[in-house]
C-alpha cells in the first residue's frame, strides 16, 4: 500500500480559492480556501460529487482555468509557486514535470493524426531534439508499457481505429511519454465498462512503479480508491472537507458527509436487499448559494443549530494524518 | 465493426491512404483527370492548338465545326477551338490564383478571429461583415477602373473581396473546435498556440478547405465572366472564357448560337472538375472516411 511513498511533497496546494466573476452580480467561490498535499510516489484520490470542484482543482494545479476565473491561495509545485508563474513557464512545466490524463478518451484524440504522431507530439513539444525515427521509436514503447499489442503497427493507426479502453491506454501514453512528476488522473476510467477499468488502473499503477511519479486520482468511484490510493480527500462544494490515510478515512470516519457516501454503496454482503440504499438527503448546493456556517448542515442529520448553521468550522484533526473540515469532530485543531 | 474491419488492415502511412481513399472517390478521380487534360491543353496550347493564336482568315469568316475547325471559326475567322485553348489559359491561372489567395486571406483571418476570440475576433468580424454588406460588383468594376483591368488587377481585386465567406465559415468551425477536448489535451501537454493551431486545428480545417478553394475556382471564372460581359473583365486582345462568352452573346438567336455553348461548355467542364475534385479531397481528408465506399462511412 505504501510502497514507494516518500516525506517529500511534491505538491502542496494552500488555502486555494477559485472564484469566478459573473455578470449580475452573480460572483461566486467555486472552491473555497482548499488545501491538499501530494507527497512524492504517493496516490491520492480525491472523490466527490459531480460540481464539487474536483476538475476545476486540477485545472487550477495545471494553470488551465477559464478566462473569467480569478485565483487565489498557493499552489507549490517542485519549491515553486505556480499561481501567477506566466505562461510560458507553466507551459514547460505541462505535460513534462505535470502531466493530466484527460477525462474522455473518445475525443481528447485528435482525429485526424495517427496515435503515434499524438504521442510523440508530446515528447517534441518539450524536446525537439529528436529525430522523428527516435520519435516514432518512443511512441512504440510508451504503446508497450500501455499494454497495447502490436504496438510497432498500431502507432499508424488513426484514434477511431482503436476502442475506447485503447484510446485511454494511447491517452495515458501520452501523459507518460516525459516520465512527469505528477500525473492528474481526472475520472480516467468512468468512460470504460469496468473490465477495462480495472487494466487501464492496473497500467496506471505499473506506470507508477516504474516512474516513481505521484498520482492524483480525481474519481466519483470509492471502490477505485479504496483499492489504489494511499491517501484520500473528500471534497464538497469546493472544499476538501475530509482528508486522511484510505484506511483510516474508510474505517474511522470523521466527517459525516464521508460517513453517507460510503453508506450510500449499495453492498452485495447486506442481508435484507428489500432495504432501500441510503441516500443522503437533499442536494449539494449551488456554488452561488452556499448556505452559512459548514456549507453541508442542510443535509446533515447531526448539525447543532446555532453552531453549525452560523459558523464555518475550521479543519480539526480526525487522528495521526487524518483531518476533517467538521464542528463535531473531536480533536485538537490542525496547524 | 467499422472499427475491427479498419483495424484488420495492415496500417500504412498516411500519405498512401491518403492517395488510396482520393483514387477511391471515382468522380474525384475523373474531375481530376479531366483538370489535368485541361490545363495540359490550355498551357500546352502552342503545341495542341492546330493554329497559331489570334490568326484571322478574313475571307473565310464564320463557319460551323468541322475536321479543319473542331469548333468551327468566329466573325473573323480565326479558329475557335484554338480560341479557346488560349482563353484558357487566362480563365484558369485567374481562377486558381483567386482561389489560392482568397483562401489563404480567409483561413488566416477566421483562425484568428475563433481561435483567439475578444476583441481580435470582434474587429476581424467587423471588417468581414463590412465586406460583405458592399455590392461586390459594383466595388468590383469601381476598382477595376482604377487599376486598370489587367489579369493581375482583376487577381488581386477578386481575392482581397473574396475571402469573407470562407472567413466566416472557418470561424465557425475553429470556434467549435477550440472547446473540443484534443486542443484542452495538446495545451495540457505544453503546446503553445502557435503549435496548437498547426498541429490540431488547421488539419481538422483540411475539408472545409478544400471544399471551399473548389467552390472559389468556379465562382471566380463565373464572376470573371460577369466581369468580362459587364466590360469591366480581362480586355482585348487577351481573352478568356468570360470575354469569349460575352462577346458571342450577341448571337443569340442567329445560327451561329454554337459559338456561345462551347466557351460555356468548357467553363461547365472545368468548375464541375475541380468541384469534383474538391469533393473528393475533403473525403480523402478525413482518416475516417471508410475505405470501402466512396461516401465516406462512418462518421462520429
Amino acid at each position: 500500500m505504501t510502497r514507494g511513498v516518500t516525506n517529500e511533497t511534491l505538491l502542496e496546494v494552500k488555502d486555494l480559492s477559485v472564484f469566478f466573476r459573473m455578470r449580475d452580480d452573480d460572483d461566486f467561490y467555486a472552491i473555497r480556501n482548499l488545501s491538499l498535499s501530494i507527497a512524492r510516489g504517493e496516490t491520492l484520490g480525491v472523490v466527490g460529487e459531480s460540481g464539487s470542484g474536483k476538475s476545476l482543482t486540477s485545472a487550477a494545479i495545471m494553470g488551465l482555468l477559464p478566462a473569467n476565473a480569478e485565483v487565489s491561495g498557493s499552489i507549490r509545485f517542485l519549491g515553486e509557486e505556480l499561481i501567477g508563474a506566466t505562461e510560458s513557464e507553466l507551459r514547460k512545466l505541462r505535460g513534462k514535470r505535470l502531466a493530466v490524463i484527460a477525462q474522455d478518451a473518445l475525443t481528447a484524440l485528435n482525429p485526424v493524426h495517427t496515435v503515434g504522431k499524438q504521442i510523440a507530439e508530446a515528447i517534441s513539444v518539450h524536446d525537439n531534439s529528436l529525430s522523428r525515427a527516435e520519435l516514432r521509436g518512443r511512441a512504440v514503447e510508451l504503446l508497450d508499457l500501455v499494454g497495447i499489442s502490436h504496438p510497432e503497427t498500431r502507432v499508424d493507426s488513426y484514434p477511431h481505429e482503436f476502442s475506447g479502453g485503447m484510446r485511454q491506454r494511447a491517452l495515458i501514453a501520452m501523459s507518460v511519454a516525459n516520465e512527469p512528476d505528477l500525473i492528474i488522473a481526472d475520472e480516467p476510467t468512468t468512460a470504460l465498462d469496468v473490465t477495462v477499468q480495472a487494466q487501464i488502473l492496473d497500467v496506471l499503477e505499473r506506470i507508477q512503479d516504474r516512474t516513481r511519479s505521484s498520482l492524483m486520482l480525481i474519481t466519483h468511484d470509492l471502490g477505485v480508491i479504496a483499492g489504489f490510493a494511499n491517501r484520500v480527500a473528500v471534497m464538497y462544494s469546493g472544499d476538501v472537507i475530509e482528508e486522511g490515510g484510505v484506511d483510516s478515512v474508510f474505517y474511522e470516519t470523521a466527517h459525516p458527509y464521508t460517513r453517507g457516501l460510503l453508506g450510500s454503496l449499495p453492498r452485495l454482503d447486506v442481508r435484507n436487499r428489500s432495504e432501500p440504499l441510503y441516500r443522503i438527503p437533499g442536494f449539494q448546493p449551488s456554488p452561488a448559494q452556499r448556505p452559512d456556517g459548514c456549507s453541508f448542515h442542510p443535509r446533515c442529520s447531526i448539525a447543532v443549530a446555532g453552531r453549525c448553521d452560523t459558523e464555518i468550522p475550521i479543519v480539526h484533526r480526525a487522528g495521526p494524518e487524518h483531518v476533517a473540515r467538521c464542528h463535531l469532530v473531536e480533536g485538537q485543531e490542525a496547524n | 465493426m467499422v472499427e475491427v474491419n479498419a483495424a484488420a488492415q495492415s496500417p500504412s502511412n498516411g500519405r498512401s491512404k491518403f492517395l488510396q481513399r482520393f483514387i477511391r472517390h471515382r468522380l474525384a478521380l475523373l474531375g481530376g483527370i479531366i483538370l489535368l487534360l485541361l490545363f495540359v491543353a490550355c498551357f500546352g496550347a502552342p503545341v495542341i492548338a492546330p493554329f497559331p493564336k489570334n490568326q484571322q482568315d478574313l475571307l473565310l469568316g464564320p463557319v460551323p465545326p468541322s475536321l479543319e475547325h473542331l469548333l468551327g471559326t468566329d466573325d473573323l475567322g480565326r479558329d475557335y477551338f484554338t480560341e479557346i485553348l488560349y482563353a484558357g489559359q487566362v480563365s484558369l491561372l485567374l481562377a486558381l490564383s483567386v482561389a489560392l489567395i482568397s483562401t489563404a486571406i480567409g483561413v488566416f483571418v477566421g483562425v484568428l478571429a475563433g481561435y483567439k476570440g475578444g476583441w481580435v475576433d470582434n474587429l476581424f468580424m467587423r471588417v468581414t461583415d463590412l465586406f460583405l454588406v458592399v455590392p461586390a460588383i459594383a466595388l468590383l468594376a469601381l476598382a477595376l477602373q482604377g487599376l486598370g483591368r489587367s489579369p493581375l488587377s482583376i487577381v488581386t481585386v477578386l481575392s482581397l473581396l473574396g475571402w469573407t465567406y470562407i472567413a466566416r465559415v472557418v470561424r465557425g468551425q475553429v470556434l467549435s473546435l477550440r472547446e473540443r477536448e484534443f486542443i484542452d489535451a495538446a495545451r495540457v501537454i505544453g503546446a503553445k498556440d502557435r503549435q496548437i493551431i498547426w498541429k490540431h486545428v488547421l488539419p481538422n480545417l483540411g475539408g472545409v478547405i478544400a471544399v471551399n478553394v473548389a467552390l472559389a475556382v468556379a465562382s471566380a471564372i463565373i464572376i470573371e465572366s460577369t466581369l468580362s460581359f459587364l466590360g469591366f473583365g480581362v480586355q482585348p486582345p487577351e481573352t478568356s472564357w468570360g470575354n469569349m462568352l460575352s462577346q458571342a452573346s450577341g448571337l443569340i438567336g442567329t445560327s451561329k448560337v454554337y459559338l456561345l455553348y462551347f466557351p460555356g461548355l468548357f467553363i461547365l467542364m472545368a468548375v464541375l472538375a475541380v468541384n469534383f475534385v474538391g469533393d473528393g479531397l475533403r473525403d480523402a481528408l478525413d482518416p475516417r472516411s471508410g475505405l470501402g465506399t466512396s461516401r465516406g462511412g462512418q462518421r462520429r
